[in-house]
């Protein structure tokens, strides 16, 4: 008769927890985290630099500024870059340098493995990705039209969920590139810096297929359609409208697509047979 | 009899290239040696076991269950990998201690765990040092110590003596002998026919992903019926011996020497029948003989030799 063996919630929350420790002292010893840390607040440069060197007359308010690179450098550039850098130390660089045959020969739950590694991945992006909005906010104050008051703080408070948000989605992307395919920062960079760019210029059926779609669909709505090139033509307008997503139903589909990839990748981690030495002559 | 791993007709294939091919066997407790040369398929045997591999074909059991994902096969097995890898920045305590609480023990046992399975190794000395300072035997000592950790019944060593200098070398073979002696089942594996005699006299031949015989080493070496045994007897008048051995048919080849006689026979026990009575008969002296060819290593010569393709 066959046995079901399946693990206590003890025995999982404890997997999760050694899980999460062993991946929190990994990255943080990464030159990769120091870089990230590092590009994560060099946008605040940008307001300190116009207010000290734009004319008056043709400078931006902090508010444009915090907007802008909130969405554009923040949301749009260094989400999917957390994601691909820091997200695919916990899982990938396991499988690279092969010392996943010691994990995988411990008795851990490998839905443990996986998302002990991915809450350390989100705890550190978030904490880097925070930072960075928060200092730029600070900064954009320096230029005026933004002020800590509620509307300012509310604002900033939205971005960065969106953020989170971001990292979540991705971050769940990733993982499952990184358990499923050799490539995974090239595949991640096509689908994130590529697919996603064409297809949000067409806004319609394609960019119900990306990530950055549902992101900015909690942006605020004249904020976001601003710099949006494609709503900038009547058709791109109409079709904005025409397939628009509720920011309710926005959270809902990030939180469904973070879920269903990151159950793919413990499906992968359990289905594949991470091994290099299937050649003849080392069998 | 404790069988602690069975399999059955088990396959593995990569492509078109089979790495394990109609393996059943039905391994027992204790110290077994699982020999074969580079490629013979023991590495993909060891990966089949611990369930990194999914049989294409057959089954296998480890103490009576499949071992792919499987945390209650986990938790009794240890495993020394053949390949050389760690985080290498970190400290030989640090990669023991992680995996040790992936084991399942607390902060504070597996400390201790992961002290004992150093000082069992002999790299207490040296634990704190970072992994990528530590000489290839140190590494390799570094790898048995985490098969180790958590006290498993059964222990995968793949190759474990690549790269040891002769002490520690020696003091992993009484390591095995002795966590034998402790009741522990070990599968050994090595190319190299010595460092598994040292250790053990049952042993698996594999080899082009056949399981060429397993058991004891006297056994298989009789399995051989038709391996022509090679006897060297010592006698001052090697042509005379020969004259009175000349009617046994068993005889094929023979070789003389000035003070020895070298035959090849198919059935060595006619022919040790044979000289005992020439010996005690006395009219021939006859001052020793011996089977030249009774180390595992002629064995093993001999099953390779029948089972790789003319023309190779």
């Amino acid at each position: 008769m066959k046995r079901l063996r399946i693990k206590s919630i003890y025995s999982i929350f404890f997997d999760i927890k050694t899980s999460f420790l062993h991946a929190l002292t990994i990255t943080l010893r990464r030159d990769r985290f120091l870089l990230m840390a590092v590009i994560c607040v060099l946008p605040v440069i940008i307001p300190i630099f116009v207010a000290l060197f734009s004319r008056a007359m043709f400078r931006e308010s902090g508010l444009e500024i915090f907007i802008r690179l909130s969405e554009q450098v923040y949301i749009h550039t260094l989400t999917p870059l957390l994601a691909l850098f820091i997200g695919l130390i916990g899982v990938r660089e396991e499988v690279d340098s092969l010392t996943i045959v010691y994990l995988l020969t411990r008795p851990v739950s490998k839905f443990s493995w996986i998302i002990g590694r991915f809450i350390a991945y989100m705890l550190i992006s978030t904490l880097l990705l925070i930072i960075g909005i928060f200092f730029t906010f600070i900064a954009c104050i320096v230029l005026g039209s933004i002020y800590i008051d509620f509307i300012g703080i509310s604002l900033l408070l939205l971005y960065m969920g969106v953020g989170i948000m971001g990292l979540l989605g991705y971050g769940a992307i990733s993982f499952m590139l990184g358990s499923a395919t050799s490539y995974p920062i090239i595949i991640g960079v096509i689908l994130f810096f590529g697919w996603e760019k064409i297809a949000n210029f067409i806004p319609g059926i394609a960019d119900f297929w990306t990530i950055q779609k549902y992101l900015d669909s909690l942006f605020p709505v004249l904020a976001s359609q601003r710099y949006n090139r494609a709503v900038m033509t009547v058709l791109g307008s109409f079709q904005k409208e025409l397939f628009f997503v509720s920011p309710q139903r926005a959270i809902i589909t990030l939180i469904v697509i973070s879920f269903t990839f990151l159950m793919l990748a413990v499906w992968f981690v359990l289905w594949r047979e991470f091994t290099k030495d299937r050649v003849v002559g080392n069998r | 009899m404790d069988i602690q791993i069975e399999t059955h007709e088990l396959s593995k294939w990569f492509g078109e290239v089979v790495a394990l091919n109609n393996v059943s066997l039905q391994i027992p407790a204790g110290v077994i040696g699982l020999l074969g040369p580079n490629g013979a398929g023991k590495s993909t045997f060891i990966k089949l076991a611990l369930g990194l591999y999914r049989p294409s074909r057959g089954k296998i059991r480890i103490l009576g269950e499949k071992p792919r994902n499987n945390f209650h096969v986990l938790q009794k097995v240890g495993y020394c990998p053949e390949m050389d890898h760690f985080v290498e920045e970190i400290s030989g305590y640090e990669f023991l201690y992680w995996l040790a609480r992936y084991s399942g023990y607390d902060a504070k046992t597996a400390r201790k765990q992961v002290e004992r399975a150093l000082e069992r190794v002999s790299m207490i000395e040296r634990m704190y040092d970072p992994i990528t300072t530590y000489s290839k035997g140190m590494r390799q000592r570094i790898k048995v110590a985490q098969a180790l950790l958590h006290d498993p019944q059964i222990l995968f060593l793949d190759e474990p003596m690549n790269g040891l200098d002769p002490t520690a070398r020696e003091e992993l073979f009484e390591l095995v002998i002795s966590l034998g002696n402790e009741g522990k089942t070990i599968v050994f594996s090595s190319h190299v026919l010595h460092e598994v005699e040292r250790v053990t006299d049952t042993v698996i031949l594999i080899y082009n992903g056949r399981v060429l015989a397993f058991g004891k080493i006297r056994e298989i070496r009789d399995l051989i019926k038709n391996h022509p045994r090679t006897i060297v007897i010592e006698t001052l008048e090697p042509k005379k011996v020969y004259q009175i051995l000349s009617v046994d048919e068993n005889i094929s080849t023979v070789n003389f020497d000035t003070q020895s006689l070298t035959i090849h026979t198919t059935d060595p026990n006619q022919t040790f029948k044979f000289i005992n009575e020439i010996f005690l008969d006395g009219k021939v002296p006859i001052y020793s003989f011996r089977c030249a060819d009774e180390d595992l290593q002629s064995v093993f010569q001999y099953l390779i030799s029948t089972h790789i393709p003319r023309g190779l």
